[in-house]
């Protein structure tokens, strides 16, 4: 493997020097290396440092993805202590990034932990977190919520 | 090349929850709802979802006057989160939730998600119509009416009603991964129709279809006969309902009459299928069902035997499993009740001696005896309750013979109740 440098920068004018196969995680980085032999700077318009810097952490852990099982299970171990360490509103920072910069693996696990995260929500909370619309009137909406009343059960009262 | 993605992947997201909240979800706003009902959505889940397997309980046939009973209940999966299990979702039943007291509701069967219900109102003798079918799915609360069957004795001036004890059974179609049909059927007669050599019996029955809305009369003929669904519910698996018949003066297994309701419309023949195993009083046996396949349990001598039936007439019944048990269940009084419907390598023994369910491992050689009807959780986090007081009403009187429950286990997706025509 080419030990390459390459630096990535975020839209807030943050600069990071990773090597060529980490940056290469980012699949958005890979194509433009393909692209054109020469880059070593890479401007990426849509990410903040701070978020940034999580990505490369990610690129970085899993840049060698090896085969064994105990390898397996410790990256395992190393993801979930990752996601511990964010709250929704940085979660979905990432999965921003991780979407724009088209990072598979990185998309996969953040989805699951905001899927863990908000799985006992109201729509209520999912309005304000997710910033959508509701494009119900009243009426159609106690109508959606009564065909799927069975779902309502015990999630009445959000946790907090 | 895809570039400048600056949007949240929601269905990324919504395909990794649970049912409950993806349904919950679907009021969030009228594209999360549209999306959330889109074919390409229902792929997406089943394919992140569908190697694991769904809340499911192990359901007797309801007992004249006794208690809806679920022997044992699994409903902590991923694919649904439930937080109760299914039996408390089908009782109290909220198509009628004002019934006067001691109304009486009968579980009959269930066929891939869906449960065929029968519930009296009253038992006031000039009342008897009062007397209705449900089948649906109960955790969505989707229910089709079933409608009366019509009276097959056309001479007879006599108003007819069907006898609950006429139920036989519910069989289903499934079309790419979807329930599209539902049969049930009930039975009319059964008459020896020739006594020579080993006899010919003629079953009557009618067949209610979804697809149709209405009530079929059939015959179907028969070199055994077909007792249906006086105690249990007959397994059924793509479309065939399994019965059970003895041999007279006999302890031996006896044979499985079997005939497929979805089959050509003029096939007329039950399949009779020899069990296999030893001809011995002390014999347990039940028949079940796990995967796609028919399963059938014998326990003699501290031995379980557990055999696969085969679609080769040459060999039938492929033995799978033969495992010692330990010596702390007690033998004769050790009832197979179930496989588990994902996995062979799981089976479900009720311990009359004890009074308590013994859950198998058979690859390990591992039972584990669960002494409370309080949940216990299996290793996958999946939330088990165990009903052993009512298990041993409905077993205290069992001895010989294949048992049959009924496992009810829900789909892979909240799909909707096939409906008939209107």
């Amino acid at each position: 493997m080419s030990s390459n440098k390459i630096v990535l920068t975020s839209s807030d004018g943050e600069s990071f020097e990773v090597e060529e196969v980490v940056a290469r995680k980012l699949q958005i980085v890979g194509h433009m290396l393909e692209d054109d032999c020469v880059i070593n700077e890479i401007p990426l318009q849509n990410v903040t440092g701070d978020i940034l810097s999580m990505v490369i952490e990610y690129c970085k852990t899993h840049v060698d993805e090896e085969e064994s099982e105990e390898a397996q299970t410790k990256l395992k171990t190393w993801d979930e202590e990752f996601m511990k360490k964010f709250d929704i509103k940085t979660l979905l920072q990432i999965i921003l990034a991780a979407n724009y910069l088209n990072v598979k693996g990185l998309l996969d696990l953040v989805s699951q932990t905001i899927a863990d995260t908000i799985k006992d929500y109201t729509p209520e909370q999912i309005r304000e977190v997710f910033g959508v619309e509701n494009d119900y009137t009243e009426e159609e909406e106690a109508e959606v919520r009564k065909e799927n009343a069975w779902a309502f059960d015990e999630a009445d009262t959000p946790k907090p | 090349m895809e570039t400048g993605r600056r949007t949240i992947p929601e269905v990324e997201i919504l395909a990794r929850l649970p049912l409950r909240s993806i349904a919950r979800f679907k009021s969030v706003c009228k594209r999360w709802k549209s999306v959330i009902e889109s074919g390409y959505f229902r792929r997406l889940f089943v394919s992140l979802h569908g190697n694991s397997s769904t809340s499911w309980s192990l359901m007797f046939r309801t007992e004249y006057l006794r208690q809806m009973t679920q022997a044992i209940g699994f409903h902590g999966c991923k694919t649904w989160d439930l937080p109760k299990s299914l039996l408390s979702y089908i009782m109290p039943f909220q198509v009628y939730p004002n019934l006067p007291a001691g109304s009486e509701y009968y579980y009959i069967a269930s066929s891939n998600g869906l449960i065929w219900i029968d519930v009296f109102v009253s038992r006031i003798k000039d009342m008897v119509s009062s007397y209705k079918s449900f089948v649906g799915n109960p955790v969505l609360q989707q229910w089709v009416k079933i409608p009366q069957p019509p009276n097959p004795w056309v001479q007879d001036k006599h108003p007819w009603y069907p006898s609950p004890l006429s139920d036989v059974g519910m069989v289903t179609r499934v079309e790419n991964g979807v329930v599209s049909s539902f049969k049930i059927v009930r039975t009319i007669q059964m008459e020896l129709i020739d006594r020579r050599d080993e006899g010919m019996y003629l079953w009557r029955v009618c067949v209610y279809s979804s697809e149709t809305g209405l009530w079929t009369f059939k015959q179907v003929f028969s070199s055994r006969p077909v007792n249906a669904g006086r105690i249990d519910s007959p397994v059924n698996l793509n479309g065939i309902l399994y019965m059970w018949d003895r041999y007279m003066f006999s302890n031996g297994p006896g044979v499985l009459v079997a005939h497929d309701f979805y089959g050509p419309e003029a096939d007329d023949q039950c399949q009779v299928i020899p069990l296999p195993g030893a001809d011995d009083e002390d014999v347990r046996r039940c028949l079940t069902t796990s995967g796609e396949d028919v399963i059938f349990i014998e326990v003699i001598h501290q031995t379980l035997k557990v055999w696969r039936l085969n679609n080769e007439e040459s060999e039938r019944w492929q033995l799978i499993w033969e495992v010692i048990m330990p010596s702390f269940i007690s033998d004769v009084n050790c009832f197979p009740l179930a496989m588990n419907p994902f996995d062979t390598d799981i089976v479900y023994l009720w311990d009359r001696q004890h009074g308590c369910l013994v859950s198998g491992y058979l690859q390990a050689q591992e039972f584990i005896v669960h002494q409370e009807s309080e949940g216990w959780s299996s290793s996958e986090g999946d939330c088990c309750s165990v009903n052993t007081s009512g298990t041993e009403g409905y077993m205290e009187e069992r001895c010989d013979g294949v048992l049959m429950l009924s496992q009810f286990v829900l789909p892979c997706w909240m799909d909707s109740v096939p409906r008939p025509p209107d």
